[in-house]
């Protein structure tokens, strides 16, 4: 968007201009519509009528179910007003959202909107599909680094574990450990640190059922 | 398919209402360990351990469920995801399973100091309701990490004793799978 710097200027002394003089009182029309209704809001009035609770910031999802629903609404009914305004043709015939000042002398400044940069203004207020997760072999959260290391058939089985606290490290080839981490909530990672060389269960319950025959 | 742990709205904090709810609409209250310990000391060690299988009981039905059919054909990762996710949705640190040669170790980083007996009875509880076994647990403390070897009744005796003993847990599980070939 380029701004003319006359036109600037001569839109700065106007606003001084009229910011020295007092200001006018409402009209009578203005006034007996507010009497008639007098739940209707001003405009210098929020157009919400509730909000969320205030309460101290907590790490644990709120119930947001209890929300009057009008808070919604309003903000998507004042969303897609906007939107639709701001989308309109600069060439289109009707009238613009502020109306002219009353002088007359200096056209309002023309907004350009940019129609791809992003979402528009209505849709933010939509709920967006996200994509699947992927399967991606990463652990989140955690700092770049190696990639954890993957024991091949034949390799040397040596437990990644503190010895201080297991001891002294088993000589029985059937006692090394093997460790199933949890994986984070968005990536499916196993980070095994050993393997038994003779024992392979399939299954959680399988290994169960041997470690409550030893 | 296998199933993941979704703990999406596992805990609802009604500041409003003043009420912490589970998923399943089940009233919660969030108080500090360290009264609860006082409450499991002056109760006694049999109530302190109903409570830790009650608790695990819990979770046992929330991962049979979970799982449904696969239950006890899930794999060992599965089993660590779920079982590690509840036993962290509750604060009791992070999960992981171990296996030793033939042996079942779930090792524990971060519990609350003194938790140890705590979360072998909750394992207990769990592997009770959702497979069906009845294990006993002898448990590995050093530091902020706690090892959980899961056994029969008569393995944890003796693994118990070996503990005593001052042998480590490599060494009770070499022992045992000794005696057991």
């Amino acid at each position: 968007m380029t701004l003319d710097p006359n036109k600037l200027e001569a839109l700065l002394a106007r606003v001084q201009r009229n910011a020295s003089q007092p200001r006018r009182p409402a009209t009578p029309r203005a006034e007996a519509s507010a009497a008639a209704a007098p739940g209707v809001l001003e405009l210098d009035e929020p157009g919400i009528e509730s909000v969320p609770p205030q309460g101290p910031a907590v790490g644990i999802e709120f119930d947001l179910e209890d929300l009057p629903p009008e808070s919604g609404s309003s903000l998507v009914r004042t969303t897609n007003e906007l939107d639709r305004a701001f989308e309109a043709p600069d060439d289109d015939a009707g009238p613009p959202l502020t109306p002219p000042p009353e002088s007359g002398e200096e056209p309002a400044a023309k907004l350009t909107y940019a129609k791809d940069a992003g979402p528009t203004l209505a849709q933010l207020g939509q709920t967006i599909a996200l994509e699947e997760p992927t399967q991606a072999d990463i652990e989140l959260g955690e700092p770049l680094g190696p990639p954890s290391r993957r024991f091949e058939a034949g390799e040397s089985l040596a437990p990644a574990v503190d010895e201080s606290f297991y001891g002294d490290p088993s000589t029985s080839p059937e006692v090394e450990p093997a460790r199933s981490r949890r994986p984070n909530l968005t990536a499916d990672v196993l980070d095994f640190v050993g393997a038994s060389k003779s024992f392979e269960p399939e299954s959680f319950l399988e290994l169960l059922d041997a470690s409550l025959k030893l | 398919m296998t199933v993941r742990f979704d703990p999406t709205r596992a805990l609802t904090v009604d500041l409003r209402r003043g009420q912490l709810r589970d998923d399943e609409g089940t009233t919660r209250i969030n108080v500090p360990y360290f009264l609860l310990e006082k409450l499991f000391s002056e109760a006694g060690a049999h109530a302190a351990e109903d409570f830790g299988r009650a608790l695990g009981t819990e979770i046992g039905r929330r991962i049979a469920e979970g799982l449904g059919r696969e239950a006890e054909e899930a794999s060992i990762a599965t089993w660590t995801e779920h079982l590690g996710g509840h036993v962290g949705l509750i604060g009791l640190g992070d999960l992981s399973i171990e296996r030793w040669g033939r042996a079942l170790v779930l090792r524990v980083e971060g519990p609350p100091e003194g938790a140890a007996s705590l979360l072998g009875s909750i394992v207990t509880g769990a592997l009770q309701r959702a497979l069906g076994r009845s294990v006993s647990v002898v448990a590995f403390q050093e530091g902020s990490v706690v090892a959980l070897l899961v056994l029969s009744a008569a393995g944890a005796a003796r693994a118990t004793a070996l503990r005593e003993a001052g042998a480590s847990l490599g060494r009770v599980a070499e022992e045992l799978h000794r005696s057991a070939s």
